[in-house]
This record gives structure tokens, sequence and C-alpha cells, in this order.
């Protein structure tokens, strides 16, 4: 028997899931150990192969790929522990990283804080300013060198970073996009003076209009490079010592995976990367079909919004027909980076968002402020003394106090209940009914969310599945879901549920994403676009070959990013392949019209105008194994067993407590069926099928809700 | 108290039932009777006695922030237009008869007047051209309810079963819709004839059908006509959707929920804000602004006031104080005036409420008297006069901050000015647009709060989330290279709290022969400030832009040399532009030198810990000369505090004020010796460090240090010494008797027995000292 295992360090858990060669899926957990990641992830694997009757040295051998998603650069970031970075750019322009687009930087920050124009703060530079130095040098926008680099100047400004301490080297200059001559120049002397050095050379890593986002994405990838050197060193170090003879493969916010010598190269890459891994693994679970509404076509990929909940966010990604969106740039905090990234958009509620009380208004309000895994909900007892969304979830009844995680977080339903009523109170409101408020007001907050992202991105909701899971996705996506017109909601793989981004992870391909700034207008110049395809494509193969993958494994996909002459929309279409003529100009021209007109409206196609290209990019993707999951157990039909029974408050029929049966969710295979209201717990989550909602198990293990939209609470 | 402190403090009631606010000669103004001219063929929803669930009231609010951002969104996908992406609008729910129940997070003052629009819509329209389903109008005039012509109205109601529930309307900025200047900013219109087109509410779709006649008459006006149309569509889809998305509600909740719900936001937010007001002690809140050249080449400056009566839980606010409207483009209608104030305002106490202005509106009078320079009347030109309706937010957000500084529990809302920026225009034959509208200004530094530093290159104020663009994109779409963009060092106002620094520029023309440039100032941010300090912090410095003509620009790059400072060229010559340029040519090799301003300083700046002021040396926020000079701080040679001497210094600077003269030697009729009895009522503050206090049979203004200032009821300016000196003092400005005839000085006020520096401003000379509050 042979695996492939995908294994996902999250802030508190280390989820590994291992697929067989005949497709069988067994998962393990351990606990996430900050700061030294790399000893959760051997735990996670052993308890994997005691699951299969092995030791980690009986095991290891006879896994074909080891993917990893991994979070060490995101937490090192987040908590500072970072490397001493120094800026080099261009002369008259190092004020950039500090401006931070000005009022740009609160573009994905929440409403309430955007309205509080006073609180406003800048957040502490990621460089201090005594760490940028600028170098005389200009290149104009059509890649003219307007003033030369000098070598010398260059060697005393990298010689005073190194006389400061500086670890790590971001470089970053004006219209490296158009000509990179200089960073590569730049990037050659600091090799010269300090080999070992970290290095990252903004148009290395994309190669994008907009200098503040290349520099900050150069920042950020120096700041976390060592870091991730020294962790990904020391796994590949502890693999070696077990037995495990393969590369180790990394999966990345683009949707793929690279090897770990190109993610120390490149770790701004992992940055998001867990988010992204649910959406991949929905993505396969979206082609398999056996998710599909009744009477569907199977064999039609099903489009999904994907709802990851957990303690303080809720990640959202949109795939039409399968397919994920995806984005250029991505924000750490306020800062905004370009990275090629599938589109996953955190909104603020999760778990730990705190119920409050409006004085004024006399409502209940959630959130924004999250008291996260510390102190947590009340009812963790960890210190916690404002209610949350899961105090007000143990009080309902969702969750099971005894069973939360295993067992392993006993919940205080009491105090939960004591600081929900204090809450209350001064509004003549009981525990009960602050909890109801609360749970109703957060359900319809993650819906408006939802809708708000899926209508930037052009689509209606309700052409859509939502695939919950995280800890707290199944607890709350049967009911905002609803709120959304969705019809059906889907728990992916049951429970596997809350560790579903290692599936993404054991799912993924070896991917690379080559970008290029190519600005030109219509009739393009159709040399300059099969010079850069070429080009492009020569660079994806080297990065593929560099990770041992096969030059005849690799397949190239283009994309070309469009828009009209003066106006401001870009759109991503689809390129087709081999070498342009002006039939293939005109068909991109069409592709783009159309694209224009589904995103953006018919009525906004301009008839007439020009067209402009800005950005081509080639994805190269190797496929190395198809992995099928499917899952043990055989199928049965009718209900499964009982576990036990308990009420529960439904908000949408009232405030009394409805005796509502409980099942145990591992016992749960194909075909089985469930009748709403019910509660599903898991070792990690709770699956909250309401009333008039009924549920069934698909071949997958994954639970299918039809959410019944004519319940939706009004 | 000088004529004019008496004026603002006792200004009866203006008589506005003598004032025929038509939407005319004057601004439209709708009267306490207006509702009572709607034709009865408009039938409104009746809400009986529908009870609002708590949770209904949450879910529907957070909605309708929802469709306001996705309103936003929509408008913009559809445009597409480089204008709309800096987010030049702004996006309204109003309730059937025109209330505010929310503002999208945009330009808080550029829908503000859409109230008046659907009120005079109502007022008028009913029976002829009639109110239906699917109707939606388009309305650019400034006496009615626009900012100024070219931040173009949309509006639609909401009608569920022939019943009117809501409106949903949005404004926005317009490339160009004719005048006698491109883009919509004549600086040397005389009147509203040389702006650009002036449209009253016009029907521009009957019943959900696009009006082509009306289409076609509005976008012949435009020297843009295919932008405007884009922008025209995504105004209408914006609208259309949010009609769509107010209906869903409507659907799930039924209409008459969704209407109580409004109602209930509104009387929460009025009460709200009703109690904000309570907290802060009655009193009269006086904002001085001058505001320079009406037309290209006046010398003048021209007094700008707003006063803010506070009593109980209501806020009368007048214009009393300010000078009589003048041809050029220097002021602004009512709806400008109403939608500044109630910006700042918004911005200021209503962040909580999500931008819900409707209720505190209702607590709100405004008492405003036409003819003057911020309420004029027509046929004045205002289009160009924009610009001073910023500055006008700024100083209500001012004035609020002033306000809840006296409010315990409030004092992390307070916040001095930002900088007022410039708008600096473009033009030129090039690769993509004609017109090139510099958003460098989003670039201004904030203004300094009680307990923290203003931030640097923030952005506007009144506009969040406005986007300052990359180097590479405007080099991308625009013939021009960016020699250098910087942020400024000294152009933050020093202060305990320092202003956040502004950034800077140069310009030049990149494979482009000929540009031209146009300035509009506002208020005198070319010549003597651009952001007032607050409560003895020091004002931030002016803007400036130069031409240089005839650099070595290419020369120093062909040397490998980068010019990162304005003397770092060789020119020709040298141009300071004014307030208001209407075209300036920039042929190649010249270089166009700008500073955005920064905010306004909090506090004495010999109070600003000195490790904080090296610090601000390190980072190129402050000078080592400004540190010195102004701070106090002396600096060793590796940068760091030298203890001894900075504490030596500053005793030195503080020692030196006692040599100030008392203000009441220098203006006689403060010395009138004003006497207010004691009333028995505790202590309220009117200033960080001054109260108002019982003193045996008196009530007096006391510094914290003990010493007794003036009678309650006076200016407590009155009683501090004062310093005078040329406004040169101020790092970066230089003369303004350059541009102005007006002598303009900077005055610093200290209390006579601690020396703390109290208050400061910059006023002209002829002027006495600037009323701020007079507690009643």
């Amino acid at each position: 028997m042979t695996y492939v295992v995908g294994i996902d360090i999250g802030g508190t858990f280390t989820d590994c899931v291992a697929i067989d060669s005949d497709g069988q899926i067994t998962i393990g957990k351990a606990s996430s150990t900050p700061p030294n990641f790399d000893q959760g992830f051997m735990n996670a694997i052993g308890v994997v192969a005691e699951s299969v009757g092995r030791t980690i040295e009986e095991f290891l051998p006879e896994v074909d790929a080891l993917l990893h998603g991994c979070t060490v650069g995101t937490n090192a970031l987040v908590e500072g522990r970072t490397s001493k970075t120094g800026l080099i750019t261009t002369a008259g322009h190092s004020s950039t990283i500090f401006v931070m687009s000005g009022g740009g930087r609160l573009t994905n920050q929440s409403a309430d804080y955007i309205a509080h124009v006073a609180a406003h703060e800048k957040p502490a530079p990621l460089v201090p300013r005594s760490l940028v130095r600028e170098v005389n040098e200009r290149v104009a926008h059509d890649g003219t060198v307007l003033a030369k680099l000098d070598d010398d100047e260059v060697r005393s400004v990298v010689q005073a970073l190194l006389d400061q301490g500086v670890e790590a080297f971001a470089v970053s200059l004006l219209w490296s996009v158009s000509n990179n001559s200089h960073e590569q120049r730049i990037g050659r002397i600091i090799e010269e003076m300090a080999p070992n050095a970290f290095v990252s050379l903004a148009s290395d890593l994309v190669s994008r209009i907009g200098e503040y986002e290349r520099t900050v994405g150069a920042v950020v990838n120096s700041l976390i490079g060592p870091e991730m050197t020294s962790y990904l060193s020391r796994t590949r170090q502890a693999l070696a010592d077990t037995g495990f003879r393969h590369e180790l493969g990394i999966m990345t916010c683009s949707g793929g995976l690279v090897d770990s010598l190109s993610a120390q190269q490149r770790p701004i890459l992992t940055i998001g990367s867990g988010p992204v891994a649910g959406v991949v693994g929905s993505r396969t679970l979206a082609l398999r079909g056996d998710t599909a509404p009744p009477g569907a076509d199977r064999s039609v990929p099903l489009s999904v919004i994907t709802a990851d909940m957990g303690g303080t966010t809720l990640d959202v990604g949109m795939l039409a027909e399968a397919v994920p969106t995806t984005r250029s740039n991505s924000w750490f905090g306020q800062f905004e980076y370009y990275v090629p990234t599938i589109d996953v958009r955190s909104v603020g509620a999760g778990g730990g968002s705190i119920i409050r009380r409006h004085e004024s208004t006399g409502t209940i309000r959630v959130g924004p402020e999250s008291a996260g895994a510390f102190p947590g909900p009340v009812s963790f007892r960890r210190g916690g003394t404002r209610p949350t969304v899961t105090d007000a979830d143990v009080v309902l009844g969702y969750l099971n106090p005894d069973y939360f995680l295993h067992g392993g977080i006993p919940l205080d339903v009491e105090a939960a209940r004591a600081a929900l009523a204090e809450v209350g109170e001064p509004l003549g409101m009981s525990a009960d009914e602050v909890a109801a408020a609360a749970v109703r007001i957060v359900d319809s907050f993650m819906a408006d969310e939802i809708r708000l992202i899926s209508i930037h991105e052009g689509h209606d909701p309700r052409d859509f599945s939502v695939f919950g899971y995280g800890g707290n996705g199944p607890v709350h996506t049967t009911a905002f879901a609803r709120e959304l017109g969705v019809s059906q909601v889907v728990i992916p793989l049951g429970d596997l549920a809350s560790g579903f981004s290692a599936l993404g992870v054991a799912a993924s391909d070896f991917l690379v994403v080559e970008e290029t700034s190519a600005v030109m207008s219509y009739p393009f110049d159709l040399e300059r676009i099969n010079a850069l395809w070429l080009r492009l494509e020569r660079s994806a193969l080297d990065r593929m070959s560099a990770q041992g993958v096969k030059a005849s494994d690799v397949r190239f996909s283009r994309g070309v990013e469009m828009r009209y002459a003066q106006q401001v929309h870009e759109v991503y279409v689809n390129a087709p392949d081999g070498h342009y003529t002006q039939e293939t100009a005109d068909t991109l021209v069409t592709e783009f019209e159309r694209e224009y007109a589904r995103v953006y409206g018919v009525t906004s196609v301009m008839v007439g105008a020009s067209y402009e290209i800005n950005t081509l990019v080639v994805n190269a993707r190797a496929e190395q194994r198809s992995v099928d999951i499917s899952r043990g157990g055989g199928a049965k039909s009718g209900q499964p067993t009982k576990k036990g029974e308990r009420g529960v408050i439904w908000y949408e029929v009232g405030l009394e407590r409805v005796p509502t049966p409980t099942y145990d969710g591992n016992t749960f295979v194909a075909g089985l069926t469930v009748e709403g209201p019910a509660i599903v717990e898991y070792p990690d989550t709770t699956l909250v099928v309401r009333p008039n909602q009924s549920a069934r198990v698909s071949e997958t293990g994954s639970v299918v809700v039809d959410v019944n939209v004519e319940m939706r609470y009004s | 108290m000088t004529a004019v402190e008496e004026a603002a403090a006792s200004s009866p009631t203006i008589e506005s039932a003598k004032i025929d606010w038509d939407g005319r000669a004057h601004s439209y103004k709708p009267g306490a009777d207006w509702a009572s001219r709607i034709s009865p063929k408009v039938k409104f929803i009746d809400p009986g006695d529908t009870e609002v669930d708590g949770i209904v009231h949450e879910v529907l609010r957070y909605r309708m922030w929802t469709i306001n951002t996705a309103h936003g969104a929509t408008l913009q996908r559809i445009s597409g237009s480089p204008v709309l992406q800096v987010l030049d609008f702004n996006m309204t729910i109003l309730t059937a008869k025109g209330e505010v129940v929310m503002n999208a997070p945009y330009y808080q003052h550029l829908n503000s007047g859409s109230p008046f629009i659907v009120q005079y819509i109502l007022e008028h329209f009913g029976d002829d051209p009639g109110i239906h389903d699917g109707d939606v109008f388009i309305c650019n005039d400034p006496w009615i309810g626009v900012v100024h012509q070219m931040d173009v109205f949309v509006g639609t109601p909401v009608f569920v079963d022939g019943e009117l529930v809501a409106w949903v309307t949005n404004a926005a900025h317009q490339a160009d819709l004719g005048g006698i200047s491109p883009g919509g900013f004549p600086q040397n219109a005389p009147d509203a004839f040389s702006d650009p087109t002036i449209f009253p509410p016009t029907k521009i779709l009957e019943r959900g059908a696009l009006r082509r006649d009306v289409e076609a008459l509005y976008l012949r006006q435009s020297r843009a006509p295919s932008m405007v149309a884009m922008d025209l569509r995504g105004q209408i889809a914006g609208v259309q959707f949010a009609r769509g998305e107010i209906l869903r509600a409507c659907a799930q909740f039924g209409a008459a929920t969704v209407h109580a719900t409004m109602a209930r936001i509104l009387d929460g937010a009025q009460r709200e804000f009703a109690e904000a007001l309570r907290a802060i002690p009655d009193g009269t809140w006086t904002q001085v602004r001058y505001l320079d050249e009406s037309l290209p080449g006046d010398r003048g400056t021209h007094r700008m006031q707003v006063n803010f009566h506070k009593v109980g839980d209501r806020l009368r606010i007048d214009n009393l104080g300010t000078e009589a409207q003048i041809p050029g483009p220097i002021g602004y209608t009512f709806a400008g005036f109403k939608g500044s104030i109630l910006g700042g305002i918004t911005l200021s106490m209503l962040y909580e409420q999500l931008f819900a202005t409707g209720g505190a509106d209702r607590q709100i009078d405004w008492d405003v008297q036409p003819g003057l320079m911020n309420c004029v009347d027509f046929p004045a030109a205002v289009s160009a006069g924009a610009p001073q309706q910023l500055i006008t937010v700024d100083l209500a957000f001012e004035a609020m901050s002033k306000m809840l500084a006296c409010v315990p529990g409030k004092e992390r809302d307070v916040q001095a000015q930002s900088g007022a920026p410039v708008v600096l225009v473009m033009y030129g034959a090039n690769r993509a647009a004609p017109i090139l509208p510099t958003s460098d200004a989003q670039g201004v530094g904030g203004g300094a709060h009680l307990d923290r530093d203003g931030i640097d290159t923030t952005g506007f104020v009144y506009s969040p989330l406005s986007r300052y663009p990359s180097t590479e994109r405007v080099e991308m779409q625009y013939p021009v290279l960016y020699v250098y963009r910087q942020q400024t060092i000294d152009s933050g106002g020093a202060g305990e709290w320092r202003g956040g620094v502004g950034n800077r520029f140069a310009m030049a023309p990149y494979k482009c022969d000929t540009m031209g440039v146009l300035t509009g100032a506002t208020s005198q941010s070319m010549t003597t400030n651009s952001a007032p300090g607050l409560f003895g912090g020091y004002p931030a410095p002016t803007s400036e832009v130069v031409i240089l003509g005839e650099t070595d620009l290419f020369d120093l790059y062909e040397a490998g040399r980068v010019p990162v400072d304005p003397s770092h060229f060789t020119s020709r010559s040298q141009s300071l532009l004014r307030s208001k340029t209407e075209a300036c040519a920039v042929h190649e090799k010249d270089v166009v030198v700008h500073r955005v301003p920064g905010g306004g300083g909090v506090g004495d700046p010999v109070r600003r810990e000195a490790v904080r002021v090296a610090k601000d040396v390190a980072d190129g926020a402050v000078s080592a000369d400004v540190a010195t000079g102004i701070y106090g701080v002396v600096l060793n040679d590796s940068g760091e505090v030298d203890e001894a001497a900075t504490q030596a210094l500053r005793e030195r600077l503080v020692e030196q004020r006692k040599s100030w003269t008392p203000a009441r030697d220098l203006w006689p009729d403060a010395r009138s010796g004003a006497r207010a009895d004691a009333t028995g009522k505790p202590a309220v503050r009117l200033h960080p460090s001054i109260q108002s206090v019982d003193k045996g049979s008196e009530r007096v203004l006391k510094c914290d240090c003990g010493q007794v200032l003036t009678a309650a009821n006076d200016n407590y300016k009155h009683g501090l010494l004062v310093d005078q000196s040329p406004v040169t003092v101020l790092p970066l400005v230089s003369d303004p008797a350059v541009l102005l005839d007006e002598p303009m000085t900077f005055r610093r006020y200290c209390c006579p027995q601690c020396l703390v520096l109290l208050a400061t401003e910059i006023a002209r000379v002829a002027d006495g000292p600037l009323p701020e509050v007079l507690l009643h």
C-alpha cells in the first residue's frame, strides 16, 4: 500500500490526511506546537500511522508524497518573529512603503473600523525607516533607463545595511516590471558581499504594475525567509531521520504545490495557503459529482461557495463550475501585496466574535471584536469574560458541552449563560433570548458579507452550493445559506470538515504561476506577445524542473488581463495556446467582451472602444497523480442510530426548546438520511440540521443538506 | 467681547419665513410645511403600529450598510471610469419622505443634499410629471441639492404595491459637463453661467425605461460624452441595484417592517446624538476660516464663519460673521453648507451608527443667512468653489472635537484638522485621457489627537477609503514622470502630539511637449496654513505649487543622479502658482513641484516627549532646526536627546513667553470687564486645560494650574499672554504678502502663570482674537 499524505498546520491543530492507493482516507490530528511546528507535524503523522497500524518509521517509507500546508510564515509575521530586513529602493521613492496607499490601506477593514475615522491608526511599518535605503537609478514605464545604477553606490548601501545587522534584503525599484536589470544587478552585488543573506527581488516574485504592492511583497518575503528556511530544513531532517526519501511538497496560496526549496525562496507563497487548500479540496469534491443536487447532471462541475468558519474569521472562496476565483493581491493586516492567489476573503465573524449590548438603541450587537482562541469564549474557562458566538451556540443547544473537540475542552454552559444574561439584563432579555438574537444576527451578517463578495465577482449566490467546514462552519452554514437563498449545503467528507484543508493539500498538484506586465493597445504586437509567452513558459518550466518535475508532465495554461482603453476594470481572459496570429488576437477580444459582460453586465460593454492588454499569465501545472477520494463502510439506506436527545432552541420557530435527536457523525455511511431538526456530532465539529431541512450522506461521506430556502427567517 | 463674538453668542434665530427658499434665487430649504404640498397621488406606506424586533433592526441595519457598499461597487463596476475609481461618490438610503437612513462610507458631504432633492421632487412632481415605480431622477442643481454641478445626483423611489417605502440615491463626480473650462473647475468663472450646465431634477427613466431624449440632452453638454455616458449607466445601475435589494428585504421582512425599522434606526441615531449632545456643556463654538482669491489674481482674503450653538440636546448652526458673496467661485450653496457640516458631524460623532445622519439632522436647526459666501444665491459661480466645502467638513469635524474634548470618555474622538488640499489638475495630449486630476492630495497628513500623533499621509478624513495611487499606475496612464514622491519633513503641525506629515512630489512631462496645470486651493492652504493647530498645537504649514522652468532634470539623470528635492534642480525660472490658477503651461524639461500638507498639531510642542522628537528627526518627519526651534529638543551627533541641553533650552523657550503681551492690553474691548455670577454648579471643562468654575461670587474660567483667566462668559484668550509673529515663523511657510494684500499674523497664547501654550491661531492682523468657545 502506498499513501499520499497531506498535512495542514493551523494555529491550534495540525491535521493529517493520508489517502491510500484505493482512495481510502485516514485522518489524524495533533496539537500544533508553536514555535517549533515540526514537532506537531511529526506527531500528526504518527497519529495516522497508528490508525493504519504502523509505526511512523514503518509508515513513512510507504508514503509517495508528503504534501504540506504550513502557517510558519504567517505566524512569524503575526508574532513579529521576523528577520531584520533592509529595503533598497529607487531614490526619491522610499516613502512608498510608509504611505501605504493612503486610505487604500483600509480597503479590507471592517465597516465599524472604517467608519470610526478618529480611531484610525497606521500599523508600525514592516521595515523601520533606518533600514530603508535609496539608490540613484531610474527606469521609465517603457523600460528606458533614464538614470543608470552605480555599482559603487550600491556597494556602500549594502555595506551600510550589513553594518546595521540586517539578515535579509528586499530590493524593489520603480518599473522593474519593464526592466529588471537594476534589481538583478543589486541582487548580484548582495550575493557577492553577503552570500548567506536572504534576498528578495520584487520583480522576481511578481511582475505587476504597482510599486507599493510589489515592495510589500518583497519585504514580507524577506521578513519570513530565514524562519521558513530554518523550519523546512529541520522538518526535512526529521523526515530523513525517520526514513522518508521523497521530496516534501509545500502548499501555496496559488492553489498548488512547490517543492520545499522553492518554498524557502518564496515563502510569501505559503501565506494564506491553509484557507486556499480548503478551496482546492472543495474543487476536488465539486468535480466528484456525488454532492450534486438531486436530479442534476453529475458530470457538470458544481459551483461552490466555501465557508471556512473558525474562531475569528469566516474565510470565503468561490468556485464557478469548480474553477476557483483567483486574484493578484493579498493582505497582511493593512498591508497589501501582490501574489497570485486563489481568492479567499476573510469576514470578521467566528466562534470568538463578541456579543455585546448597544446601549442607546437597546439592541444586541455581535463583533467585530473577537475573543479569538485566547481568552476565548467564556465557556472555555480560559479567562474570557465577554460572551461569544460559541457561548451562544452552546446555550442554544447546538454544541454538546461534553463533546467539544473530542471532549478536549469541556464547555462551561452555566458560565456562558451567566455572561449572556448579563448582556441582556438591562434590555429585559434572558440568556436564551440574547443567544438566539446574537446567532441570528451573526448568521445574517455572514449571509450579507457572502452576498457582497459574490456581487463583486458578478455571481448570484443562488446558483451555488455552500461547502461549510472549519470548526464552526457546519454549525452555522445551514442557517446563513438559507439567508443567502442557497438551496444546498455540503459538509465535505463529514468528519473531515474541520480539517478539510489537509485534504486540499493532499489533492493538490505542483503549480507554478509566472506573470509579466505587458501593456499594449489593440492591434496587439503579436511578435511581442509570442516572445513573452515563450519567455514565461520557459521560466515556468525552469522552476518546475528545478523541483524535479519532468518537462513531459507539465501542462501550461495561459491567461491575459485585459481592459477597455480609458476604463479601469481588468478582466482575466483564458487565452489560447500556440503561436498567436491576428485571428488569435481577435479571439482574445471576443472572449474579453464576453467575460466583461458576464462580470460587469451587458450594458457595460463599450461598443467601439479600444482594448488594452496589461498582464500575461502562465500557469504551469504537473498532475503527477490523480487522487480519487472514497470512503469505506459500504452503503446503507434509512436513518442512522440516534446517540441521544437534547433541547435545542431554533430561532426560526421560537424560543421554546425543541427535543432534538443527536447523532454520532462517525457512524454515518453513504445513503443514510436525517430529517431536521437534528444535531450531528463529530469529534471536531458539529453539524446543525435545522427544522424542515434534511440531510443525506453521499458516496464520499459528505453530508448534503437540503436547506429549505422557504423557511428563511423573517 | 467683540461685536462678532456677541453676534455669534446671542445671534437671534434668523427668520426663515421671510426668505423664499425656493431653489431658484435662494437655495431650496424645505419649510416646516413642505410635506403638506405633496400630491395625494403619491401614496406612502402606512406602517400602522408595526412593532420592530431588535434583532430585525440589527439585521437590517447591517443589511443597509451592505446595500450601500454593494451599490458603490455596482456603480464602479458598470462605469469602469477612472474618475470613479478614486471613490469620488457616495450613496444614500432615505425614508419615503427623504430622511437619510444611512450613507455609504465614501465622500461624506457628496450626496448629503439628496434629502433636498427627494423632498423637492415630492413637493413639486407628484402631479406632473408624476412619481412612479421605476422612475429615476437626475439632478445637478446646487440650489436644490447637489454640492456642485460636477457631482451629479441620481435617485429612484422604492414602491411596494404602489406605496412609497424608501428612496435610494447616489451622487458621483463627472469627467466633464461643459462650462468654460474642461473638467468642471473653472477658476475664472464669474458666475453660474460660466460653470458646467445645470440640470434641475429631471426624470431620466420613466417607469423603468430610459428617456433617450433626456440622456442625449445631458450628454450633449459634455466634452467627454462617452465617459459621462458610462458613469450615468453606472449610477442608474447602482440605484436600480439598491432598489432591488430594498425590495428583497421587503419581500423577506415585509415592507411595513422595513419601513418601521428605518424609522427605528433614525430614532436610535437621533437619541444617541441627542445623548452625545447633552454630555457637552451648553455653549457656542465658533469656527473662522479665511478664503483666498475669489477669482484668479484677487489679492484679498475673505472671512467665513460657522457658529455652533449647543443648548441641551440640540444644535443650532448659523453662518453669521461670514462675508457677503462676491463674483468668482469661492462659495457654495446651502446644500454644500449643510452637507459639509453634517458630513463633519457624521465622521466625528455618528460612526457607531454607520453614518445614519437623518437622526442627527433632527436635532439640528439650520439657521442660515442666504447671500453669504457659505450660502450663496443664484447665479454665483459654485463649481470651482466646491473645494471650500472640504474645509467646511474639516471645520465641522474640528468643532465637534473641541466639544468632545470637554466630555470625559470621548477624548479618543478628538482630532485636529487634517491638511486642506489643493486641487491640482494637469491637462495634456497623451496616451489615455485628456485630464490628470492628480490624486496626490490623498496623501495629506492627519490631524493630531489628545493622546497620539496624527497619521502620516493618511488620506482624506471625509473619504476614508480614498486611495493614493501608485506612481507606476499614473506613469502608465499619463505622459509624466514622478521625479520624486516622498513624505515631507516638517509638514505636520508641531505639538505635544504632532500632526501627521503630508507628501510632496516633483512631476515632469515625459515624451510630451506641453501640458497645462490648474490649481484650486482651499482656504489659505497656499498662503498661511493648511490646518489650524488645536489647544496650543501649531498649524500645519502651507501647500505649495511651483513650476521650475527648463530644468536640468535629464542631464542629472544622464549623470546617474536622481533629484529628491527642489534644490537639486538647476532651473531657468521658478513660478509660484497662486491659489487659483486657471491654466499654466508646462513644457518639456519643466518640473512641477508640489507639497501636500500635513495635519494640525495638538498641545504645546515643548511638552512633547523629547524621545519622540528624536524619533521624528530620525524618521524624517521633523528637521533638526524645528526640533530645536519649536520643540526645544537638542540632539547629539548620534541623534539622541541631549537631556541637559534640552531641559535648559525648553526652560529658556518657556521663560521667553513671560515677555508676551497680555491679550487684554492688545485688544481694548477685551478689557471691558465682563463679569459672570457664580452658578453653584460643578466645574465644566471647555478646553483640556481650562474649566469654568465658581470662585466666590463669580463664575470664572480657570487654567488647571490655578490661574484665573477671565469671567466665565468671556473668550478665554482674553486672559492669556499673546505673541504675534509673522506666519513665516512656521516651517515651510513663505511670506504670504507675495500673494495677499491682507496682513496676516500667527498668534500664540499661553497661560500667564504656568506659561503653557493653550491656543494658536492665524488671523488677519485687523481681526481680534478669534472667537472659539463661549459657554452659556
